[in-house]
């Protein structure tokens, strides 16, 4: 099919829709041009990256509303139900409020730092979006290392919280922010640790493959979720959840202690970012745990897809609209456009299960103290994970004996690098202590 | 003497997430159930008939005043000044109220002038939307007391008292 | 210092943090601020500062008259304040000597009980809260609604009663009164049972709690600690037993004691005390003088008729002796009879004082109830005259507070949610 091939080519992320061709003969552009192939590429993957990113906002918006109206219904309330039927544009209108709010700067504040880091937190957020594969048609860009690529995005946003505490001259905002660097530094690993068996598994770290690779004949139970890697399933999960700072993991902004940490000072539209950013993340990683370990896209049924019932489609093909709809978008065919439709609707369902659970752990359980949160991811699950690797790893020699026997062909190799890594590893950090002690203790002498 | 038993609460990773899970099924059971909200301006709650919110000024059956201007209540009120009133006696020795004025604004509510009024006159009813916007709007004077003698019985039938005739 | 031929002039030292937590930040519980040193999160020193909602009650009493002075009393402790209404309606009544009918006793032991119901209930919300669990907050909050309504039905008010008065009560309850109590206390073990099942073997909770802020038993009788806080490291002290005032003789209960003094033993005693509590009004309801409010109207209601029909007998006799005739065999025979009395005891008032001039004897005197933060007293001094001379309130809440520093030097800075919510301090009562 047409868009069979895509994700593999790691190269061409996207490919131009049909109608680029039309170019040539309305605007008179050279289509045989590479620049201008590349020109095209990249405005065409600025469309669809906005597309995306108004799309992430809608669902920010309405997780905002979800969130109050799922723990009213909790508590036995009944959550916003003023502006507009049944209360739903009401993240709208407390958007609007904050955006004509005054923004309060005290003194003593680092004016440059404060107003960059919502900045700082909002953005990696937001692009991660485009490395979503929503279907397999409709994402930003399929890269060949989406799943380290999307862990050092996430992690570049800690840098704008810690960077928020500090600029804020407020000793409440300064001890969430030391806490979120410490709660990143602690969750990250795990985080990533649980995605490797992922790896192992799908070989391969295109978010896309891993969805692929997860069809198989048993459905649902052919994910990586239930007997394959529950271990890292769980291990992602709970550390999913500390990465977006959700309750019990939401120390930095710990309200009953330290007022709203690392954002008290912040009002206005920078709260908003802060406020829509942390939503928005808390959807990226609900989507990563789906696309992970829940199959993506894919029909938990197997087999059993919405393609396989023939549609007629006669009605929109009569009025010729559909048709140029699908070239405009480069989908071949309404059939095609129906099992997109299909695939979009079961990520999304499966995203929300995930986001509910966050919001009902969030009804639930009190909040962790900094020690307790640090010593379970350190004595806890990151040993856990390490071994979950381990035992991963030796399935995946046992699954693949080809491997094996090049693995045996290779002990001397291994032994020498080894060697080379342990010796190079060690000498390093003995060079650097050295050297940094040497430089910091000069620099005291100074002092 | 109940001795708490602490011994049952240590904590292992499996009996950690089983716990974690009845916590979590436990606020699950809630979302079939009704809410409890009240949407107050369109409902409004069911004020019992003791409910301490306005002061108001019963009149007689015939809607004649039933204030004599003891000035009981202005002396048991804890807070100073709050109800002030002036009152003369006409030729036939009755009593004439010439000002009554009740400072809505500071009044707490605690119902000890209508507990000692020798009359029955002042007393409480279950309005509660007493907000304006300015602090003069709420000294309530006589006039804006005063209920009718249709309301005043009515009150008075649902606290046990009879009709107050003549 | 000298590292290897290097002399090091400084070393890499840290500072101490002062955090001023307060007068407004969500877990001081009013207005209190905790001048607390930390070093990281570690707290070094704490101090507490007090006296923010002073507003001179005390001094307030001597320039009111008794029952002018009695709706203040309501906002010293607005949590629990029947238990202040009666430690001053009782003082008074012990120096004028006041009889206080026995159905006004167990009115007010069933407000009292329930009242410490809904000031646990609204501690065990707060308390979570503060540990960062949002739901129990809503749930306790519902429950305690429905306390309320009841508080509003029988006075009129749902948290600033002033419904106790010397000798009796200012209403006598509602009919149906005694029925809704029953409905909602036969409801509540389910919730806590609720509330217990989502709390108390959680990991999280008993991670935080148990082993944290533990007072050992000198200390809180150093510092006056009283209260749950108190018998929680095993002092079985609980005046409603050592020292029943009311009728609290006549009512069986447990006065629940822990023995580790933690955080989790403090939250233990006080969900077992409000079962216990139950338990109470219970037996409170069965035997409840008098019974039901319709049924006493009504029994009023022949008792008022028999005594006019002896009346109008009485009159006719008198008439017919008057005019020389023989008056009716029934009529005299009617005339001899007494008519029947509601008991004394089924009243809601004792003898009628005039609350505009109420004048007590001289004479002083000292109450001391168990409210649901502690040991509270109320110690009077009449000179004779419609004012108090003095009245000293000793609040639980100032003594419960002292303890903290202690509690927190060398813990965490986010035990001080756990440690501060536990004690379950009320400002209004620190600083009266």
């Amino acid at each position: 099919m047409f868009f069979t091939g895509v994700l593999a080519q790691s190269q061409m992320p996207y490919q131009l829709p049909e109608w680029f061709v039309y170019l040539h003969h309305w605007a008179g552009i050279d289509i045989t041009d590479p620049l201008m192939q590349a020109l095209m590429l990249f405005a065409w993957g600025a469309v669809l990256f906005t597309a995306i990113a108004v799309v992430a906002q809608a669902a920010v918006v309405f997780m905002v509303l979800m969130e109050r109206k799922v723990l009213a219904w909790l508590t036995q309330r009944k959550g916003p139900n003023r502006v507009g039927p049944f209360g739903l544009l009401q993240t709208l209108a407390d958007g609007v409020k904050l955006l004509f709010k005054e923004d309060i700067m005290t003194t003593g504040q680092d004016k440059l730092l404060f107003t960059l880091a919502p900045a700082i937190f909002f953005l990696p957020v937001f692009v991660l979006y485009a490395l979503i594969p929503f279907t397999d048609y409709l994402f930003g860009v399929a890269l060949p290392v989406g799943a380290l690529f999307i862990f050092s995005l996430s992690s570049i946003s800690v840098l704008g919280m810690v960077l928020a505490g500090w600029a804020s001259n407020n000793k409440y905002s300064l001890i969430g922010g030391m806490r979120s660097a410490a709660q990143a530094i602690s969750y990250e690993i795990p985080l990533v640790l649980a995605v490797l068996p992922v790896v192992l598994f799908a070989d391969s770290m295109n978010l896309g493959v891993i969805v692929e690779s997860q069809k198989g004949p048993l459905g649902m139970f052919s994910w990586y979720w239930f007997y394959l890697l529950p271990i890292s399933f769980l291990i992602f999960l709970i550390s999913s959840i500390a990465e977006v700072n959700r309750i019990p993991f939401d120390l930095p902004e710990a309200e009953s202690e330290l007022v709203s940490g690392y954002n008290t000072e912040y009002s206005g539209m920078k709260f908003a970012m802060f406020f829509l950013a942390e939503y928005a993340a808390l959807f990226v990683m609900s989507a990563l745990t789906v696309v992970l370990f829940f199959g993506g896209y894919a029909s938990p049924l197997a087999g059993a897809t919405l393609a396989g019932i023939t549609f007629d489609t006669t009605f929109i093909q009569t009025f010729g609209l559909g048709q140029s709809l699908l070239n405009a978008t480069g989908i071949p065919s309404i059939d095609a456009l129906l099992v997109q439709c299909e695939m979009i609707t079961w990520f999304l369902l499966k995203t929300y299960c995930f986001i509910f659970f966050a919001m009902w752990l969030r009804g639930t359980l009190p909040r962790l103290k900094p020690d307790q949160l640090m010593g379970f991811s350190w004595k806890f699950l990151i040993p856990l994970a390490l071994i979950n690797i381990f035992l991963v790893a030796v399935q995946r020699l046992w699954a693949h004996p080809d491997q094996m026997t090049l693995l045996a062909s290779n002990v001397p190799y291994i032994v020498l690098w080894a060697i080379i890594l342990v010796f190079g590893v060690g000498g390093f950090f003995w060079f650097t202590s050295r050297f940094f002690t040497e430089k910091l203790r000069a620099r005291l002498v100074q002092s | 003497m109940t001795k708490i038993d602490k011994s049952k609460v240590q904590v292992g990773v499996g009996s950690s997430i089983v716990e974690i899970g009845r916590g979590l099924a436990t606020v699950l059971k809630h979302f079939g159930r009704d809410s409890v909200t009240l949407e107050y301006p369109e409902v409004m709650p069911d004020l019992s008939d003791r409910f301490h919110g306005r002061l108001c000024l019963l009149t007689k059956s015939d809607g004649t005043d039933l204030c004599v201007g003891c000035k009981a209540c202005a002396r048991v009120c804890p807070c100073d000044d709050l109800i002030q009133i002036e009152m003369h006696r006409d030729d036939n020795k009755k009593p004439v109220i010439d000002l009554f004025t009740i400072d809505m604004g500071r009044c707490i509510f605690c119902g000890n002038c209508t507990e000692v009024c020798p009359v029955d006159c002042i007393k409480m009813l279950p309005d509660f939307e007493l907000a304006d916007y300015t602090r003069e709007a709420l000294v309530l004077d006589k006039h804006d007391l005063t209920i009718d003698g249709e309301e005043s019985d009515q009150w008075r039938k649902g606290h046990g008292l009879e009709p107050h005739v003549g | 210092m000298d590292i290897q031929g290097v002399t090091i002039v400084r070393d890499l030292d840290t500072e101490d943090m002062v955090v001023n937590i307060g007068p407004q930040h969500p877990s001081t519980h009013g207005v209190l601020r905790l001048v607390t040193t930390l070093n990281g999160e570690v707290v070094k020193d704490m101090e507490p500062v007090i006296g923010y909602l002073h507003r001179s009650k005390e001094k307030m009493a001597e320039s009111r008259s008794y029952f002018q002075y009695q709706p203040t009393i309501d906002r010293v402790e607005y949590l629990s304040s029947f238990y202040d209404h009666y430690a001053y309606v009782a003082s008074i009544e012990k120096i004028a000597g006041l009889k206080v009918p026995k159905r006004v006793h167990y009115i007010r032991m069933i407000t009292m009980e329930l009242n410490r119901i809904s000031s646990h209930l609204l501690w065990f919300g707060t308390f979570l809260l503060d540990l960062g669990a949002s739901s129990p907050f809503f749930y306790a909050f519902r429950d305690r609604e429905r306390i309320l309504k009841l508080f509003e039905n029988i006075t009129g008010a749902r948290m600033m009663y002033n419904y106790y008065r010397f000798g009796g009560v200012n209403q006598d309850a509602p009919p149906g009164w005694l029925d809704d109590v029953r409905t909602v206390i036969n409801e509540l073990p389910d919730r806590f049972d609720e509330y217990e099942a989502i709390v108390n073997k959680n990991p999280i909770v008993v991670d935080r709690t148990v082993g944290i802020g533990i007072l050992d038993r000198q200390a809180c009788l150093d510092y006056g600690v009283t209260g749950p806080s108190l018998r929680a490291c095993g002092v079985d002290i609980d005046l409603r037993k050592a020292n029943p005032y009311c009728c609290y003789d006549e009512v069986e209960f447990d006065v629940p004691t822990s023995e580790e003094g933690d955080v989790y033993a403090r939250y233990m005693v006080r969900m077992e005390e409000m079962r216990q509590s139950i338990r109470i009004i219970h037996q409170a309801l069965d035997n409840f003088p008098g019974g039901d409010t319709a049924k006493l109207l009504k029994l009023q209601k022949e008792y008022e008729a028999a005594e006019n029909e002896i009346k109008e007998a009485k009159k006719r006799v008198m008439l017919a002796e008057k005019a020389g005739n023989e008056p009716d065999a029934a009529d005299v025979a009617k005339s001899q009879e007494t008519a029947p009395q509601l008991d004394d005891d089924w009243k809601y008032q004792g003898q009628k004082v005039n609350l505009l001039v109420y004048k007590p004897p001289e004479g002083e005197a000292m109450t001391l109830v168990e409210s649901p933060r502690g040991i509270l007293g109320c110690y009077l001094i009449s000179d004779g005259t419609p004012k108090a001379y003095r009245v000293k309130w000793r609040g639980a809440s100032f003594s419960n507070l002292s303890v903290l520093p202690p509690l927190m030097v060398g813990n965490l800075y986010p035990d001080l949610m756990a440690i501060f919510g536990s004690l379950d301090v009320i400002l209004p009562e620190v600083d009266r």
